[in-house]
C-alpha cells in the first residue's frame, strides 16, 4: 500500500472588527484551498459600548466553531488564529479570547498593530506581481481597516516609514452617526473630522519623496470595488475616482446600497472610506489607485511560507523592519556613526558567541534593533538617557514587531549602559520569564559592544572574538589609544560576567 | 415597436390559467387511447391530486389576497378576484371532463378488462356478506358519527377527508323532523377495498360505499332519509405560498396573524345530492357557490392510482418495462479514477442513477476521503444515499448534509431521517431563513498525492433514487478544480457564511442567476443585431418570470431564434408579431415527467451549455438557492445539444403553444411518429445490449491478465 505524501495544509483564522476569515492554504502548492468569511458586529459594539456584547461573542463563537469543522473537513491541524489589534480595544477583550478558547478550542493570539500591518504588507507584496517594480518609485500603501488606517511609504525600492492613524470608516460611522440626523452639513463635519486626523501626517511625512503610486489595501474592499471598479480591473484612475466620489457624496447610503447591490452596512461605510481616500490621495501625486485584496489571513499564510524558508518575495521585509528602526533613530538625532559601529560589534559578538547564549535569528534582529535605538533617549536628556530610550521605544511603532518583542528591545536599551535588571525593576518585571533572559543576555552583549566605542570616535576598526576554554577574548584592531575604551570595558564587563558567568577580556 | 417595453398585459398569460392548461395536457394522456389502460388511470389520478394541491396552495393564496384587499393585477392584468372566477370556471370544466373520462371511457374499459369498481347494488350475495363482515370487524370500531343541532355545533371537518352527510329521523316521527349528521370516512383504512370475485375478475368497492350501506347501524332508533359524500379543502395548514411577491407576503403574513384560518375554500359533493342537504352544507361550511363542485362519480379520484397498484399481473395494461443503461465501469472501479479521466454525464431515467449513489458509497469507505457534503431535498425515506452517509460518518468522515425541510407536504418524513443522520454524527444544516435550498449538489473532498481534490455531482433533480426512475433529469460528475472551489463556497454559504465575492464557474440563485441569464440573453441580442447567428434554446418545467420573459421578447424582436421546451406553466405568449414571432414553445407530457433544465446560448458560434436546478419562475430566481452549472466538456455539450434537438423533434407527446394560447399536438400527416422518451429508452437498451456483446467477445478472446495490478490500486479497497 502506498502512502499519500502529505501536502502541508495550513489555516489562518483572523478575527476582525467586521469579519471573521478562514483561509486554508496548501503550502506545498502555494494555493488557497478554502476561503470562508463571516460577518460580525464586534466593531460596532466596541465603538458604541467599548465592550463586545454577549450575543456578538456568542455568534462569533458559533461561526468560529464552524471554521473548526471546516478545518476537520480538510484534516487541517496546523493553524494560526489571530485577532486584529483593533479588537483588543474592547474592554472585555481578554474575556472574549478565553470564551473563544472554551467554546471552540481555538487559541487566538493578539496581534500588535505593527505586527498586523507588517503581515498585511507582506501579503500585498506577495499578491501584487509588480510590487518590487512599483516601489522603485515613491509608493504609498494605504490600508483602511474598520477602525484605523495605516500609511506605509516605499521609495527607491526601500521601505521609508509606516504610520498608524486611528481613523477608519466604521469608527467614523459609529462616532459621527448620531450627528447625521441632527445636522444639515454632515458631510462637512465628516470632512473636518477626517482632516483633523490626517493632518498630523505632515509631521511624519518623509521629505523629498514624490509619491507616484497609490495602493489601496483593506479587509473589506468589496463595497469599494463594487462601487468604483468596473469588472475585474485592479486599477482605477484618479479622474474616475473623483467623478464617482462627487456622485456618492450626494446619495444616501440606502440608495447606494441599491445602486451597487451592497449590503446597507457596507454602503454606509463607503462615503467615509472614499473621503479618507480622497484626502490621502491629495497628499500624493498618484494618478491612479491600485487595489489589492490581500488580507491579514493572506499575511499569516505568507509569513508561514517564509518561515518554511520559501523564497517567495523578492523584497526583504526584515530589511523594512531595520529601516523602520533607523528612521526612528534619525528622528531622535542619534549619532549614526556610533550606532553603526556598535551595531556591528554587537552582531559580531552575537554571531561568535552563539554557543554561549544559544539565541536565534529573531533574537539577533532584536539586538540589532536595540543597538539602533539605544540612544534615542539622549534626545530628551543625555543623563540617564537609557531611561528615556526605554519609553521612547515603548511608544514607537516599529513595523513587523510584536508588543512583546518591542518590550524586549526597550529593556535591552534600558539596561545597555548602566544598572542591572532585577526582579524589582518594574520595566523588567513586565516581561514574561523567557523574554527576561533574552533581554538580559542581549543587554549584556550590547553593553560591551557600546563600550568598544565609548569615545564615539570609531577608534576600533574591527574586532575578533574568540571563545576558548571558557574564556571570551575580544581583540580590538585600532591605530589609536584605547585607554578609555579599555577602562569602560572593564566596568561594563561586570554585567556580562553576571549574566554569562564568564569574564570577557579586551585585548588590543 | 422598437420602443416597446414588452410589458403589455396582452403579452402575458396568467400563471394559474397556464397551470390549468398543463393539467389539461396530463388529462389528455388519460384520454389517449395509445396509452395502456392502467397508465391512463394513473394519469387521471395525477390530474386529481395535482388539482387538489393547486387548490390548497394557489387558490388558497389568491383567496388570501382577496381577503386582505390586495388588488394589484398580475402581468396579464388580472386581479386576484378575476383570477379566482376564471379559475373556478376552468376548474369546473376540467373536473367535469375528469369524470366524463372516468365514467365514459376508463371505467368501461376496466370492465372490459375484468376490473370492476362496483356499487352496492351491483354486488353479489357473497360480496355483500364480505363487506358486511368487513364493516363490522374493521370499519365500525373506528367510526365517529356526529349529530349536529343547536346544542352540538358543526364539527371541524378534517381537511381533504371524505365525509358522509345524512339526514335521519326518529323511527316514530315524521321525516320532516329530520336531523343532520355527518360521519368521516376513516383515513386510517384503505379507501379501495378488494372484493372476492369470480376467477379472472378483480372487483373493488370504495370504503365510503361500505359505510353508507351500514349507516343506519350507527344511529340506532333512527331511520335514514338521505346520505351523500362530501369533501372540503381548507386554507388552514399551509404557509403563505412563496410564489407571491415580497410585499404581498408581508401583507398576508400580517393579516393572517389577525385572522383565524381554516376557512373552507373548496367543497366537493356528489352530483345526486339533494338541494336540502347541500344547502345545509353551504350553511354550515360557509362556502361560496363558486367553490362548490358537484362531481358525477366518486369524490377524489386519487384512489385510482391505489387501485392500479393492486392489479396483479397487469400485462399490457401498463408500460412495458425499460431497462436503464448502467455505467458498470463506474461501479466496478474507482469512481474517483474515472472522474479524474474526464467529466461524466448522466441522463436519467435512461441511464441509471447508480453512479451517483456509488460516488457516495465509495466516498464513505475510501480512506483518502476527508469530507462529504450534499444537499438533500425530498429524499426517499430509506434511500441508500442516507445509509451511505451514515456509514461515512461512522467511518470518521466529516459529513455535512443540508436538509431542506420546507418541501411541500413531506416535512415529517424529512425530519425523521435528518434526526437519524444527526445521531450518527453527520452535521445537519437546515438551510437559510427565507431561502429554500433547491440546488442539488454533492461534494467529496479527498486528500491525494498532489493535495486536496474535490469531486462533485451536480444535478437537475433531487437525490431520490425512486423518482430517478420516472423523472427525466441530467447530472454531471466532475472534479473540475474551479467548480470544486465554487461548490465548497456554496456549502459555506448555506452554512451561514458570507457569500464569496464571485464564483468561478457555477451560477447561483438568488444572488447571480437572474443577472447571468439576462447577460447571456443580452449577448444573443447583440450578436443578432450585428448580424451574427444568435439563438437561445432552453428546457424547463415552468416559465413565469416577467423579467426573463420580457428579455426573451426583446431577444425575439432583435432577431434571436428561441426554442423553449416548457413542460408546465408558461406565461410567455408565442406568435405576437414583432414581439414573440421567433419564439417556439413545446411542451412534452408523457410517460416520464420531464424535469431536466437545459439552457443553451448561441454565443456567436461557440455554444454555451448549462444545466440547472432552476426553472424560470420568480421563486426560483428570487427566493431559492439554485444552481446553474456550465458544461465544458465538448463531447458532453454535443450530447446535450443533440438531446435537445431530439426533444424538439418529438411529435407524439409534444404539444405546441399556438398564438391562440392553446396547446395543440403538431400535425403529423406524412411524418413518421417520433416519441422522444421511447426513443431514448430504446437507445439506452441498445447500448446495454451492445456493451454486453462486446464484453462477451472480449471475455472470449482476452486472457484475464493485466488487471492484476488493479487490486493494489489504493483506491480499490
Amino acid at each position: 500500500m502506498r502512502t499519500v505524501a502529505r501536502h502541508k495544509l495550513f489555516a489562518s483564522i483572523t478575527v476582525g472588527l467586521q469579519t471573521l476569515v478562514l483561509k486554508i492554504a496548501d503550502l506545498t502548492k502555494m494555493s488557497i484551498v478554502e476561503y470562508v468569511k463571516a460577518d460580525v458586529s464586534i466593531g460596532a459594539d466596541i465603538y458604541n459600548h467599548r465592550m463586545i456584547e454577549f450575543q456578538t461573542v456568542d455568534q462569533a463563537c458559533r461561526q468560529l466553531a464552524g471554521f473548526v469543522q471546516i478545518l476537520d473537513d480538510y484534516g487541517v491541524t496546523n493553524y494560526r488564529a489571530v485577532a486584529a489589534s483593533s479588537v483588543q480595544e474592547a474592554r472585555n477583550a481578554e474575556y472574549v479570547k478565553e470564551q473563544i478558547r472554551i467554546k471552540t478550542g481555538l487559541n487566538v493570539e493578539w496581534l500588535a498593530n505593527a505586527e498586523e500591518r507588517f503581515l498585511h504588507n507582506q501579503a500585498v507584496a506577495y499578491n501584487t506581481d509588480t510590487f518590487s517594480d512599483l516601489i522603485q518609485q515613491g509608493t504609498m500603501m494605504i490600508d483602511i481597516g474598520s477602525g484605523s488606517m495605516q500609511l506605509t511609504v516605499y521609495n527607491a525600492g526601500h521601505f521609508i516609514f509606516s504610520r498608524n492613524i486611528k481613523l477608519g470608516p466604521l469608527r467614523i460611522r459609529e462616532l459621527l452617526g448620531d450627528l447625521e440626523s441632527k445636522t444639515g452639513d454632515f458631510v462637512e463635519i465628516m470632512e473636518d473630522y477626517i482632516r483633523s486626523k490626517i493632518d498630523g501626517y505632515h509631521q511624519f511625512a518623509p521629505k523629498g519623496v514624490a509619491i507616484r503610486n497609490f495602493v489601496l489595501v483593506g479587509t473589506d474592499l468589496l463595497a469599494f470595488k463594487q462601487a468604483f471598479m468596473s469588472g475585474s480591473d485592479e486599477i482605477i484612475s484618479r479622474q474616475r475616482f473623483d467623478d464617482l466620489y462627487q456622485h456618492i457624496l450626494t446619495i444616501p447610503p440606502q440608495v447606494l446600497a441599491k445602486e451597487f447591490t451592497l449590503p446597507y452596512d457596507s454602503a454606509s461605510q463607503l462615503l467615509p472610506s472614499a473621503m479618507i481616500l480622497k484626502m490621502t490621495l491629495e497628499i500624493t501625486g498618484a494618478e491612479s489607485i491600485i487595489l489589492s485584496d490581500a488580507d491579514l489571513a493572506d499575511g499569516i499564510i505568507v509569513h508561514e511560507l517564509l518561515q518554511m524558508h520559501k523564497n517567495i518575495l523578492d523584497h526583504s521585509f526584515t530589511e523594512d523592519i531595520i529601516v523602520s528602526a533607523r528612521n526612528i533613530s534619525v528622528r531622535y538625532n542619534c549619532d549614526t556613526e556610533h550606532i553603526n559601529s556598535v551595531e556591528n560589534f554587537a552582531l559580531h559578538l552575537f554571531d561568535r558567541l552563539k554557543r554561549l547564549h544559544g539565541l536565534n535569528k529573531r533574537d539577533r534582529l532584536l539586538l540589532q534593533l536595540a543597538a539602533i535605538l539605544q540612544d534615542t533617549g539622549s534626545y530628551i536628556d543625555m543623563n540617564a538617557h537609557y531611561i528615556h530610550s526605554y519609553y521612547i521605544i515603548q511608544s514607537s511603532e516599529i513595523i513587523g514587531i510584536s508588543e512583546n518583542e518591542r518590550d524586549i528591545i526597550a529593556n535591552i536599551a534600558r539596561y545597555h549602559s548602566a544598572e542591572t535588571p532585577s526582579s524589582n525593576s518594574s520595566a523588567f518585571r513586565k516581561l514574561p520569564t523567557t523574554s527576561r533572559l533574552i533581554a538580559a543576555k542581549l543587554a549584556a552583549l550590547l553593553r560591551i559592544a557600546d563600550a568598544l566605542d565609548d569615545s564615539r570616535q570609531q577608534k576600533v576598526e574591527r574586532i575578533a572574538v574568540s571563545l576558548k576554554n571558557d574564556q571570551v577574548t575580544i581583540t580590538a584592531r585600532s591605530d589609536d589609544d584605547l585607554s578609555l575604551e579599555k577602562q569602560t570595558f572593564k566596568e561594563k564587563a561586570a554585567y556580562f560576567e553576571e549574566v554569562f558567568g564568564l569574564k570577557p577580556i579586551l585585548r588590543g | 415597436m422598437a420602443m416597446d417595453n414588452f410589458d403589455r398585459e396582452k403579452y402575458f398569460s396568467n400563471r394559474e390559467l397556464s397551470w390549468l392548461l398543463f393539467n389539461e395536457r396530463v388529462l389528455e394522456e388519460a384520454r389517449d387511447k395509445d396509452n395502456p389502460l392502467l397508465e391512463r388511470i394513473k394519469f387521471l389520478s395525477i390530474t386529481a391530486s395535482n388539482l387538489d394541491e393547486f387548490f390548497m396552495v394557489r387558490v388558497a393564496s389568491l383567496i388570501d389576497m382577496v381577503n386582505v384587499g390586495y388588488n394589484k393585477p398580475d402581468a396579464s392584468g388580472l386581479r386576484a378576484d378575476q383570477q379566482l372566477s376564471a379559475i373556478s370556471a376552468k376548474a369546473h370544466q376540467m373536473i367535469n371532463q375528469q369524470y366524463t373520462t372516468y365514467n365514459r371511457m376508463l371505467k368501461k374499459m376496466l370492465n372490459e378488462n375484468k376490473i370492476h369498481i362496483l356499487d352496492i347494488d351491483e354486488l353479489s350475495q357473497k360480496q355483500l356478506d364480505f363487506i358486511d363482515h368487513y364493516f363490522n370487524r374493521e370499519v365500525y370500531p373506528v367510526l365517529t358519527p356526529m349529530a349536529v343541532d343547536s346544542s352540538r355545533p358543526f364539527p371541524l371537518i378534517l381537511n381533504k377527508s371524505i365525509n358522509i352527510a345524512a339526514f335521519i329521523h326518529k323511527k316514530d316521527s315524521k321525516a320532516s323532523q329530520s336531523e343532520f349528521v355527518t360521519v368521516q370516512v376513516p383515513n386510517v383504512l384503505p379507501r379501495v377495498v378488494k372484493l372476492p370475485d369470480r376467477e379472472g375478475h378483480t372487483s373493488f368497492i370504495l370504503l365510503e360505499n361500505i359505510i353508507r350501506r351500514h349507516l343506519n347501524q350507527l344511529f340506532v332508533g333512527y331511520e335514514l332519509d338521505e346520505a351523500s359524500c362530501y369533501r372540503v379543502m381548507r386554507d388552514m395548514d399551509l404557509e403563505v405560498d412563496e410564489e407571491d411577491t415580497e410585499d404581498l407576503l408581508k401583507e398576508i403574513e400580517k393579516q393572517l396573524r389577525l385572522r383565524e384560518r381554516g376557512n373552507v375554500i373548496h367543497l366537493d359533493v356528489e352530483a345526486g345530492i339533494s338541494e336540502r342537504l347541500v344547502t345545509k352544507l353551504f350553511d354550515r361550511l360557509s362556502v361560496s357557490a363558486d367553490n362548490v363542485y358537484r362531481v358525477n362519480g366518486p369524490i377524489d379520484l386519487t384512489f385510482l392510482s391505489k387501485l392500479a397498484g393492486q392489479i396483479k399481473e397487469p400485462g399490457d395494461m401498463v408500460y412495458p418495462p425499460h431497462r436503464p443503461f448502467v455505467h458498470y465501469e463506474l461501479l466496478e472501479h474507482s469512481i474517483f479514477h474515472a472522474m479524474r479521466a474526464g467529466d461524466i454525464f448522466l441522463h436519467h431515467p435512461y441511464e441509471s442513477f447508480d453512479p451517483v449513489i456509488e460516488l457516495i458509497r465509495q466516498a464513505s469507505r475510501d480512506r483518502h476521503v476527508l469530507a462529504i457534503k450534499m444537499t438533500l431535498y425530498r429524499v426517499s425515506g430509506n434511500s441508500p444515499i442516507i445509509r451511505y452517509l451514515e456509514k461515512a460518518a461512522e467511518n470518521g468522515k466529516q459529513v455535512t448534509v443540508l436538509v431542506e425541510l420546507k418541501a411541500r407536504f413531506d416535512e415529517e418524513n424529512n425530519i425523521n431521517w435528518a434526526q437519524k443522520l444527526e445521531k450518527t454524527g453527520c452535521h445537519v444544516i437546515y438551510g437559510l431563513v427565507g431561502l429554500k435550498t433547491h440546488c442539488k449538489m454533492a461534494l467529496v473532498v479527498r486528500r491525494e498525492e498532489d493535495g486536496i481534490k474535490r469531486y462533485m455531482h451536480f444535478g437537475t433533480g433531487n437525490y431520490n433514487d425512486i423518482t430517478a426512475h420516472f423523472y427525466t433529469d441530467m447530472g454531471l460528475l466532475t472534479c473540475n478544480e474551479q467548480m470544486g472551489i465554487d461548490a465548497s463556497n456554496v456549502f459555506n454559504m448555506l452554512s451561514g457564511y458570507s457569500e464569496p465575492p464571485y464564483f468561478h464557474k457555477l451560477v447561483i440563485a438568488p444572488l447571480w442567476l437572474r443577472n447571468s441569464l439576462l447577460d447571456l440573453i443580452d449577448t444573443e441580442i447583440k450578436n443578432a443585431q450585428s448580424g451574427k447567428p444568435a439563438f437561445i434554446r432552453a428546457k424547463m418545467n415552468a416559465l413565469s418570470d416577467e423579467g426573463i420573459i420580457k428579455a426573451l421578447y426583446r431577444a425575439s424582436a432583435a432577431g434571436v431564434d428561441i426554442q423553449l421546451l416548457v413542460r408546465g406553466i408558461c406565461c410567455l405568449r408565442t406568435g405576437i408579431p414583432g414581439v414573440s414571432d421567433r419564439i417556439e414553445v413545446h411542451s412534452i407530457v408523457g410517460r416520464y415527467l420531464e424535469h431536466s433544465r437545459i439552457y443553451l446560448f448561441g454565443n456567436g458560434g461557440e455554444t454555451l451549455a448549462f444545466l440547472a436546478s432552476a426553472d424560470l419562475m420568480p421563486r426560483n430566481l428570487n427566493r431559492r438557492v439554485e444552481l446553474m452549472f456550465p458544461i465544458e466538456d465538448e463531447q458532453i455539450k454535443t450530447t446535450i445539444i443533440d438531446l435537445f434537438d431530439l426533444m424538439m423533434r418529438d411529435n407524439v407527446k409534444t404539444r405546441v403553444l399556438g398564438s391562440d394560447h392553446r396547446y395543440e399536438k403538431p400535425d403529423r400527416r406524412g411524418k413518421i411518429p417520433f416519441n422522444v422518451q421511447e426513443h431514448l429508452a430504446k437507445l439506452a437498451e441498445q447500448r446495454t445490449i451492445r456493451r454486453d456483446h462486446s464484453l462477451r467477445e472480449k471475455r472470449t478472446f482476452t486472457p484475464i491478465k493485466g488487471h492484476t495490478n488493479e487490486s493494489i490500486d489504493p483506491e480499490d479497497e
